[in-house]
C-alpha cells in the first residue's frame, strides 16, 4: 500500500478522532455563547474545532464534525438554526480539508484556515439575508432574521471566523503530530 | 431499587424513548405553556418543570453524585451565557436589533433553561448505551454490518468520555488553579489601574487553555478505546468456521 492510500484509509483512529472532535466542536460552541437577539443566535468558539477538524483530519473528516458537532449544540437552544448551521460548518469543514490538502505547509494550513473562517460569515449571511426570509414564508419557525438582522450579525460572525481560524490553527500545530492509529497497532 | 433505562429492552425502545423525551424543546417547540398561567409565567414554569423531570430522570439513572457532576457544567455555562449577553447588549445595544427589554429577558430565559435541562439530556442519552455490549453483540456480526458496527461502537465509547471529560475538568480547574480560574483571587491585579484588561487577557488565557485541556484529555486515551474496542469485537476462530460453513 503506497503512502498516499495509506493516509486515505478511513481506520478506527479516524472514526475515534472524528468522534471526539464532534463532542468536542459541541462542546465548544457550548462553552462561550454571547447571545445575539437580533438574529437569536449567538457567537461562540466551537469553529476552533471544525477548522482544526478539516485541517488535520481532511476535507471528510472536517466534513463530518463541521456538520454534526455544532448542530447538536444548536439542538440546545438555538433550533431554528440548525439547517444553517449543519450546511455551513459542514463546508467550512470541507473546504479547509480540501484547500488544506495533504502537506504540512504552514502558509496553505493559514490560507485554509482563513477560508474556513470566511465561509461563516458568508454562509450564514446568504441563510439569514435569503435563505431563511424565503422559508419563512411557508415555515413560521424560520421568520428569525431578515437582511437588518444578517448585517448586525456580520460583524460577530467575522470575529468568530478570525478566532476559530487562529485557534485552529495553533491547535493543529499543537497536535498534528500525534496520531493515535500508531499506537493501536 | 433503581430505575434504569440502560436496562430497557430492546435497544431501539430505550432509543426511541429517549427521542421522544426530548424531540419537543430540541425540535423548536419552545410554545410549550400552562394554559392557566398568563403567558410569560406559563412560558417559564413549563421550562422549570421539564428541567426538573430531565434532572429527575438522571438521578434515577446514574446517582446523586453523578447527576450533580451532569449539572455543574451545564449551570456553569448557562449562568455564563445569560452574564455575557447581558453584558454584551449593554456595551453593543445594537445586537438588539430592536427587540424590547421584555422580549430578549425571555430569550436568555429560554436560553437558560434550555441548557440546564438539554446538557444532562445529552449526557445521559450517551451514557444510557454501553459500548461494550454494542461491541460484542458486533462480534456476531459479518461484513460490512460488523465494520460499521465497529466503528460505532467506538463512536459511542469516545463520545462518552468527552461527556466525562466536559464534566468533570471545570471542577478539576477550579480546585487546581484557582488562580488561574477565579480572578478574585489575583490579588495582585488591584494595584494596577489596568484591572480591566487583566481580565480581557485572564478571559483569553483561560478559554485557550480550557480548550487545549480538554482536546487531550479527550484524545488521550483514543489509542486504548480503539484497543479495547478491536478486542471486544474480535472474531473467535470457532465463529469464523461457523460463516464459512453457513
Amino acid at each position: 500500500m503506497s503512502a498516499r492510500d495509506k493516509r486515505k484509509r478511513w481506520t478506527l483512529a479516524t472514526t475515534g478522532l472524528v468522534a471526539a472532535l464532534i463532542g468536542l466542536a459541541a462542546l465548544g460552541t457550548l462553552l462561550i455563547r454571547i447571545p445575539i437577539p437580533a438574529t437569536t443566535g449567538y457567537f461562540n468558539i466551537g469553529d476552533v474545532f471544525v477548522i482544526l477538524a478539516g485541517l488535520w483530519l481532511g476535507p471528510l473528516g472536517g466534513f463530518v464534525v463541521g456538520a454534526v458537532g455544532p448542530t447538536i449544540a444548536d439542538a440546545i437552544g438555538f433550533p431554528q438554526f440548525i439547517p444553517a448551521t449543519f450546511v455551513t460548518k459542514g463546508c467550512e469543514g470541507l473546504l479547509v480539508g480540501l484547500i488544506a490538502g495533504q502537506g504540512a505547509a504552514l502558509r496553505r494550513k493559514a490560507v485554509a484556515a482563513a477560508v474556513g473562517g470566511a465561509t461563516i460569515v458568508v454562509g450564514y449571511f446568504i441563510f439569514e439575508a435569503y435563505i431563511y426570509p424565503a422559508l419563512a414564508v411557508r415555515f413560521p419557525v424560520f421568520a428569525v432574521t431578515d437582511m437588518g438582522a444578517a448585517l448586525v450579525e456580520l460583524l460577530p460572525n467575522t470575529v468568530q471566523g478570525i478566532i476559530g481560524a487562529a485557534g485552529g490553527l495553533a491547535l493543529w500545530k499543537t497536535v498534528s503530530g500525534y496520531d493515535p492509529g500508531a499506537s493501536t497497532k | 431499587m433503581r430505575f434504569s433505562l440502560a436496562q430497557l429492552r430492546p435497544a431501539w425502545l430505550r432509543l426511541a424513548l429517549l427521542v421522544a423525551i426530548g424531540l419537543a424543546p430540541m425540535s423548536g417547540w419552545s410554545n410549550f405553556r400552562i394554559a392557566w398561567l398568563p403567558d410569560p409565567l406559563s412560558f417559564v414554569v413549563a421550562w422549570a418543570a421539564y428541567s426538573v423531570f430531565i434532572w429527575l430522570l438522571t438521578l434515577l439513572n446514574v446517582g446523586f453524585d453523578r447527576m450533580l457532576a451532569f449539572l455543574s457544567a451545564p449551570f456553569v455555562l448557562a449562568l455564563t451565557t445569560c452574564l455575557l449577553g447581558a453584558s454584551m447588549r449593554k456595551l453593543f445595544p445594537f445586537l438588539a436589533g430592536g427587540a424590547t427589554q421584555e422580549e430578549m429577558s425571555l430569550r436568555m430565559v429560554t436560553l437558560f433553561f434550555s441548557m440546564i435541562s438539554l446538557i444532562p439530556y445529552a449526557l445521559l442519552v450517551v451514557n444510557s448505551f454501553s459500548a461494550a455490549g454494542l461491541a460484542r453483540r458486533v462480534s456476531q456480526l459479518g461484513g460490512a454490518r460488523r465494520r460499521l458496527g465497529v466503528h460505532g461502537a467506538l463512536a459511542l465509547r469516545v463520545l462518552q468520555h468527552v461527556g466525562e471529560v466536559f464534566s468533570e475538568l471545570l471542577i478539576a480547574w477550579r480546585e487546581e488553579n484557582p488562580a488561574r480560574l477565579l480572578p478574585r483571587h489575583r490579588s495582585d491585579w488591584h494595584r494596577s489601574r489596568c484591572t480591566s484588561l487583566y481580565y480581557l487577557d485572564w478571559f483569553r488565557s483561560a478559554v485557550a487553555d480550557w480548550t487545549l485541556a480538554c482536546l487531550v484529555h479527550s484524545l488521550e486515551p483514543l489509542p486504548l478505546f480503539a484497543h479495547e474496542i478491536g478486542r471486544l469485537t474480535a472474531r473467535s476462530p470457532a465463529q469464523d468456521e461457523r460463516s464459512t460453513e453457513s
